[in-house]
């Protein structure tokens, strides 16, 4: 996909959405669709293509929120600035988190990860001073800008949409080349077989680390733009559960594929908002619907979907499809 | 030496049996079939409900609470293996962890509908009859908790080292094929694995429920803090996961002492931290390898 369709793609959707003219509540749900797209992209880096599986998604979105919050709020930083030094240090977090899982596997690699999470938790509860504890921060909501004469209010639901829908093109799109680039392989070797990758050169810890930075940068990106939407945070929004939900989207739509983790996301995001009456339910929900997933389509919707030769044709019209290899199950 | 370290001591040990109790419940099934259950740590909240519902809704005596729970849990194990484990049978280990995991979103949410989303607090079988010796305040429950983790402890290594029938199963855990091969029925040595290992988890939930309230939340954290235990004492470790629990609890009951309630959970994660880099295999490494 090129760069100008997709940015094409977001100003017409925006575009729509004001034509239509949509409610508030209609605009916040596409806003955070948008956020979780992105932060099911960062998932699908570091799960999808390189097969770490890392649950601190939530600790990273943490340390966006956290940092670009404190950032604009506390010490008066304009927030463009303030939501990308909350990415450059949630990617950092990524690396510091990346380097000493390196040598674990499976479910130590899924400890660690867990750990540092809840750990992270409690220190935001736990530093009052900085973080606002257990009753949260007040975050700065973004203000008018200025540019060349043209003013530019991003507190305006349609303009904060349109600037997450073109963070969406411009990730998808970087993701997309990165996939088809020698570091793309170089993920998907080390997911298929470890040893097979440091064998024909591949440097491990350059790319397992690149793969949580990326990961967590993108996480991060997402937990600030959520944060300054919101306009307020506190631990609570940043518990397991998000993990697991993120986690839930990406193997739903098709944690191998980009346009499955798109569909993974919008699918719930909107469909718990279609489904009102069962709002208690929605945990048994998620869980059944992960459950069928397993069963029927491990690699989820789209892989299903891909299996029929009209969608494959739509969904990796320039790529050839390169099949994982069944036969390494024990 | 001052009574309160003795006193601690004391609460460290009935917290680590708890620990090494859900551990124990990973270790059965990390045994049979070598599969992380991460929803281990729901069985001690929904043992929790359980035995608040037989002993004070149904006002059974205790004897008869744990009872009822062995055979609820039992069946539930039997359950949880046919409709969570065997579909995925074969699958790689996120397919596996990633199904537990639904399956305690699961669990917490129907538990929330049928005991509701409030803590409630359990009776005591011995109605608060704490004593003294020696300057040592003694709480009798965790006297029940040890000594019940010793019973359980004990049956377990007797059935898995000293029975054909336990035999059978560590022949599964060791190389699923060649069991199969040489007539193990690995079906049902896995049916009864889920079913020992969601027993103890229950009866664990049972006997700890009068120390705290029971809580819907309780479930991830002890979940967490087993996974720990389990991963300290040694991948698989019987011994490794009990000692690796009573590790974590005295850890966390003294850094609760010498600092405060907040800092407990880092520093026990601190000590995770600190075997994975010095000792990865644990204290009872049983087998050499990458078993996952």
């Amino acid at each position: 996909m090129r760069l100008l369709q997709l940015v094409a793609l977001a100003f017409l959707i925006c575009g729509l959405v004001n034509l239509l003219g949509l409610s508030a509540y209609t605009g916040s749900i596409l806003i955070f669709a948008s956020i979780n797209i992105l932060l099911c992209l960062g998932f699908y880096v570091i799960f999808g293509l390189t097969g770490i599986l890392s649950l601190a998604h939530a600790a990273f979105m943490a340390i966006g929120a956290y940092t670009s919050g404190i950032l604009s709020s506390t010490y008066g930083w304009p927030i463009p600035a303030s939501v990308l030094a909350g990415t450059a240090a949630a990617a950092l977090a990524g690396a510091l988190l990346g380097i000493p899982t390196l040598r674990l596997k499976s479910h130590y690699l899924v400890l660690v990860t867990i750990a540092f999470g809840e750990v992270l938790r409690q220190m935001l509860i736990n530093f009052e001073g900085l973080t606002g504890g257990l009753t949260g921060l007040a975050v700065a909501m973004p203000s008018p800008v200025e540019w060349f004469g043209v003013t530019i209010n991003p507190g305006n639901r349609t303009v904060y949409l349109l600037i997450c829908l073109l963070s969406i093109a411009v990730v998808v799109f970087a993701l997309d080349r990165l996939r088809r680039s020698r570091v793309g392989h170089s993920f998907e070797a080390v997911r298929d077989d470890e040893l097979a990758a440091s064998v024909v050169g591949i440097d491990l810890t350059y790319t397992k680390i690149l793969a949580f930075v990326i990961s967590a940068a993108l996480a991060g990106y997402g937990g600030a733009l959520s944060a300054h939407f919101v306009g307020f945070i506190s631990p609570d929004y940043f518990t397991f559960d998000i993990t697991v939900l993120v986690l839930a989207m990406v193997v739903i739509g098709g944690k191998r594929s980009i346009v499955g983790v798109i569909i993974g996301a919008l699918l719930l995001t909107f469909l718990p908002e279609a489904l009102r009456s069962l709002q208690d339910w929605y945990p048994t929900f998620y869980g059944v619907l992960l459950l069928l997933t397993l069963w029927l389509a491990p690699y989820g919707i789209v892989g299903r979907l891909e299996q029929i030769s009209f969608f494959r044709k739509l969904l990796a019209p320039r790529t050839a499809v390169i099949e994982p290899v069944e036969a390494a199950r024990p | 030496m001052d009574p309160i370290y003795l006193q601690l001591v004391v609460q460290g040990l009935a917290i680590g049996a708890i620990y090494g109790l859900v551990a124990l419940g990973f270790v059965l099934i990390i045994n049979a079939v070598n599969v992380v259950n991460f929803a281990q740590g729901e069985f001690l909240m929904l043992g929790g409900f359980v035995g608040l519902t037989f002993g004070v809704t149904l006002g059974m005596p205790y004897w008869a609470v744990l009872i009822c729970t062995v055979m609820v849990f039992a069946v539930l194990g039997i359950v949880f293996d046919k409709i969570i484990y065997q579909p995925l049978r074969g699958g790689d280990f996120a397919t596996h962890l990633i199904g537990t995991l639904a399956a305690a979103l699961i669990i917490r949410n129907v538990a929330q509908h049928i005991w509701g989303p409030e803590a409630r607090s359990y009776y005591e079988p011995f109605q608060q009859k704490i004593f003294e010796v020696d300057g040592v305040i003694i709480n009798p429950q965790h006297l029940l908790i040890l000594a019940m983790t010793v019973l359980l402890v004990g049956t377990l290594y007797y059935f898995l080292y000293r029975t054909g029938l336990g035999r059978l199963m560590r022949a599964t855990a060791q190389d699923r094929d060649t069991a199969r091969l040489l007539g193990v029925k690995v079906g049902s040595i896995a049916t009864m694995a889920f079913a020992m290992s969601l027993t103890i988890g229950g009866v664990a939930g049972v006997v700890v429920a009068p120390l705290f309230l029971v809580d819907l939340n309780v479930g991830f954290m002890a979940g967490l803090k087993a996974f720990i235990a389990t991963i300290i004492g040694g991948w698989g470790s019987i011994p490794g996961a009990l000692l690796g629990g009573i590790l974590v609890g005295l850890v966390e009951i003294f850094a609760t002492h010498f600092f405060t309630a907040s800092f407990k959970d880092p520093v026990a994660f601190g000590v995770l931290m600190l075997f994975l880099i010095v000792r990865p295999s644990g204290m009872f490494a049983e087998r050499v390898g990458d078993k996952a």
